[in-house]
């Protein structure tokens, strides 16, 4: 049961020994990491800053990010999946709020392309996802909004509050009946 | 609040979506690390949110794996990762050693410049003592030529064979004088010059033995004031009297009775 079952697998290894490659430095493991996750990571980021060029850079960043600080990952505390996307969360979120970033979008809004997955922009379909994304774009709004305000966006529970115009209790058990409604929807699409 | 209260409360969601505080952060998971549950709670929110993530997956343009791989071998941690593999590869550290090198490097020039300085000094010391011994040797010939000439001399005159005649000037104004050492055994004749003038050119002193008043040539001899000394003659059977003429240059077969100089005494 693991969702690396979502993810485009072009080279079969286990978590354990990319995980031995990457703490050697062992540019084998970058590799086959980028060939596993590339994707995967890309869309995170692209979904954040919603530019393809700046997504590259992230893309880059994220790369070298986990490269260099690999010995910061700790398995005990979660997937190398999990911590990969923290990094390219945290990367896209940063350079979202950098002036840098304001500059160049001009502003763009994030709010109008929050509610759906877009699937029109993607320059090419991960076909695996696709049935994926149809079955995300069911989720209710409210709970969808919640998960990219905070997850993707990395407002604060606070902001998230304020943003959603509900008071800041309901973020906790918002976010709870959230992914426990995709958690069902990923295992309806795993029974299939 | 118990376990299952706690699960259902939304902060594992939170802390996955990281939206807590690090002091909450710390209280999550001191709560897994006690209850196997919260663990487990965890790792499922976890999961679903990777599936979420790996929703939105996009490949990216296929040129940039190309692009990132080369900043991800370029990146500084890559590089040090290739010095330990070297560091462990060999014993030595490549910056000492290079230190190591350049520092004996630069000894060495040291010493190879000491050591030409040395050696030149040397080479100049013993070319001036080499200059010195051919001078000492040629003054040694010097000396000892003249010392063979000199014993030479003296071992005719010390002879006990050795008959010495005195030649006084036939012209008694003059005070030639000469001296002819004759050796009764070997019969060899010599002369010691002690007062004669230079002869004209082209001229030359001969000395004669006189035997029953019949004259034999005994050479031919120089008067040069440098090569004084005892001069050997030739070999003389019988003598009772010696004269010395000047002759033509190398000698006559029979005295100038003229041009005698010197005439032994007895």
């Amino acid at each position: 049961m693991h969702v690396l079952y979502f993810v485009t697998k072009h080279v079969k290894i286990s978590e354990e020994d990319l995980i031995a490659l990457l703490v050697s430095h062992d540019m084998k493991g970058m590799g086959i990491l980028y060939d596993n996750y590339s994707s995967a990571l890309y869309g995170i980021i692209y979904r954040i800053v919603q530019n393809d060029e700046i997504a590259e850079d992230v893309l880059q960043d994220t790369f070298l990010k986990i490269w260099n600080n690999f010995s910061q990952y700790d398995s005990t505390k979660g997937r190398l999946f999990t911590w990969m996307v923290n990094i390219a969360r945290n990367q896209s979120i940063d350079k979202v709020r950098s002036k840098d970033f304001v500059n160049q979008s001009k502003n763009q809004s994030l709010d109008k392309t929050v509610s759906f997955v877009d699937m029109t922009k993607s320059a090419s379909y991960n076909p695996d996802t696709i049935g994926l994304k149809e079955m995300v774009n069911k989720l209710d709004s409210e709970y969808r909004q919640i998960i990219d305000l905070i997850f993707f966006e990395g407002y604060s529970q606070s902001e998230a509050a304020e943003k959603l115009s509900i008071p800041l209790g309901t973020i906790k058990t918002r976010s709870r009946a959230a992914i426990m409604k995709l958690r069902q929807q990923f295992d309806s699409v795993k029974k299939d | 609040m118990n376990v299952k209260e706690y699960i259902s409360s939304g902060i594992i969601e939170l802390y996955a979506m990281s939206a807590l505080s690090p002091q909450e952060i710390k209280e999550v998971e001191q709560m897994a690390a006690a209850h196997s549950e919260v663990a487990e709670e965890i790792r499922r929110v976890q999961e679903s949110l990777d599936g979420y993530s790996t929703v939105h997956a996009r490949n990216p343009r296929p040129s940039l794996r190309a692009e990132i791989m080369k900043a991800v071998a370029d990146s500084p941690q890559t590089k040090k990762g290739k010095v330990i593999e070297m560091e462990t590869a060999s014993p030595f550290n490549f910056k000492l050693l290079v230190a190591a090198s350049v520092i004996l490097m630069l000894l060495s020039t040291g010493i190879i410049f000491s050591l030409y300085y040395k050696w030149k000094d040397a080479e100049e010391k013993y070319a001036s003592v080499l200059n010195e011994k051919n001078v000492l040797t040629q003054n040694y010939n010097l000396v000892k030529n003249s010392y063979d000439k000199t014993y030479g001399d003296l071992m005719v005159v010390r002879d006990e064979n050795s008959k010495v005649v005195t030649l006084l000037a036939t012209d008694t104004t003059k005070r030639y004088f000469a001296r002819v050492y004759w050796n009764n055994q070997t019969h060899d004749a010599f002369i010691d010059v002690l007062s004669l003038p230079a002869p004209a050119p082209g001229k030359q002193y001969q000395l004669w033995a006189l035997a029953g008043g019949k004259p034999t040539d005994a050479g031919v001899f120089n008067v040069d004031t440098t090569e004084a000394g005892i001069q050997h003659l030739k070999n003389i059977m019988n003598a009772d009297a010696w004269a010395v003429t000047l002759e033509p240059k190398g000698g006559s077969i029979f005295p100038t009775l003229s041009q005698m100089y010197l005439l032994s005494k007895s």
